[in-house]
């Protein structure tokens, strides 16, 4: 005879204790094995869904292209990682390229300089405050400020821990240091 | 993202976060939670912690599917504590399906979420959670999707 001495049980819990409003609202229960006639709806299901994606508009391919990177950068943003490819600049340029637009059109659209907004993507240009509303602005809420303001600060924040350089250059300026160990 | 303490009335944080297969298996072994969590290794196992306490009350398994540009949610549980009238916390199961849809929209795919819900249970998932309900699946995407978001993820 076998043994059951080595199988885990999982005592669950007794569901007809509780209401159907109450299983929904705590549970999306594991599904049954599907018969023959069910594998053929799922698959017809799975067609379906997959006509959908690919005939989309080309305007809901644009607008699902800046939904992935509102919440792309809302998520790094809320992170404690930092990847210095996910730069203001890296986000920008983003912006920029998913609206199918040139970096011209971008810049009169944002009223800067084709060469200011070639700095800030390439990350050679701190942006100002006003930038970062303007781009708020442009994507009618969709990204707002406080995203692009806080990717800005990860990217400063970084460099304020990683600067050797001006460590180096700011140390002549210091004198008298404690002494004390920490 | 919050949740409800049903003692206080007050809305408490919370955040998911994936687990990997070793985690799944302690977490299966406190049989805080029903079904069993092993089954769902080969997918994305996600918990849902209230923030300052590292014990979950909700588990979610997503079977990722790029060739359909979908994500579907297998199963969703909150612990046991948290099931029926008596729950601490509400909005656990919400806050899951819509940390699904966000991570639907991340990937590319509009937001597409479904599930093969229980024949009883249908309606009241569409509902509480605006459900689409075809042959086999309830489907949320695009508009529903960033509705449900925004409702479990926005103060």
């Amino acid at each position: 005879m076998k043994t059951n001495k080595n199988r885990k049980e999982i005592r669950e819990t007794d569901f007809s204790r509780f209401t159907d409003e109450e299983l929904a609202d705590a549970f999306v229960f594991p599904s049954e094995k599907a018969s023959t006639v069910e594998k053929k709806a799922e698959n017809d299901f799975w067609t379906a869904r997959r006509a959908q994606f690919e005939n989309r508009t080309p305007r809901q391919k644009m607008y699902s292209r800046l939904l992935q990177l509102k919440f792309q950068l809302e998520d790094y943003v809320d992170s404690n990682q930092y990847k210095n490819t996910l730069s203001f600049g890296y986000f920008l340029n983003e912006y920029v390229s998913r609206q199918d637009k040139k970096d011209k059109q971008f810049a009169d659209e944002v009223d800067v300089t084709p060469t200011v907004l070639s700095q800030y993507i390439n990350n050679h240009r701190k942006p100002k405050d006003e930038f970062v509303i303007r781009l708020e602005l442009h994507s009618n809420g969709m990204i707002p400020a406080i995203f692009w303001f806080k990717v800005i600060q990860k990217d400063k924040e970084h460099e304020i821990m990683t600067n050797k350089e001006l460590r180096q250059e700011e140390s002549k300026h210091v004198k008298n240091r404690l002494e004390f160990a920490y | 993202m919050h949740i409800v303490n049903n003692d206080t009335g007050e809305k408490q944080s919370a955040t998911i976060t994936k687990i990997d297969a070793t985690e799944i298996s302690k977490i299966n072994r406190t049989k805080r939670f029903d079904f069993n969590w092993n089954k769902e290794k080969p997918f994305s196992v996600y918990k849902l912690t209230v923030d300052g306490s590292d014990e979950p009350i909700g588990l979610l398994s997503l079977h990722e599917r790029p060739e359909d540009y979908a994500l579907e949610i297998r199963l969703i549980a909150s612990s046991k504590e948290n099931i029926g009238a008596a729950q601490k916390y509400s909005r656990i199961a919400g806050c899951l399906i819509a940390f699904a849809c966000k991570e639907a929209f991340k990937a590319g795919f509009d937001g597409y979420v479904c599930l093969k819900p229980k024949t009883k249970l249908k309606a009241h998932y569409i509902k509480k959670y605006g459900l689409e309900s075809t042959k086999m699946y309830l489907v949320t995407y695009e508009e529903n999707s960033l509705r449900l978001i925004k409702e479990y993820y926005e103060d």
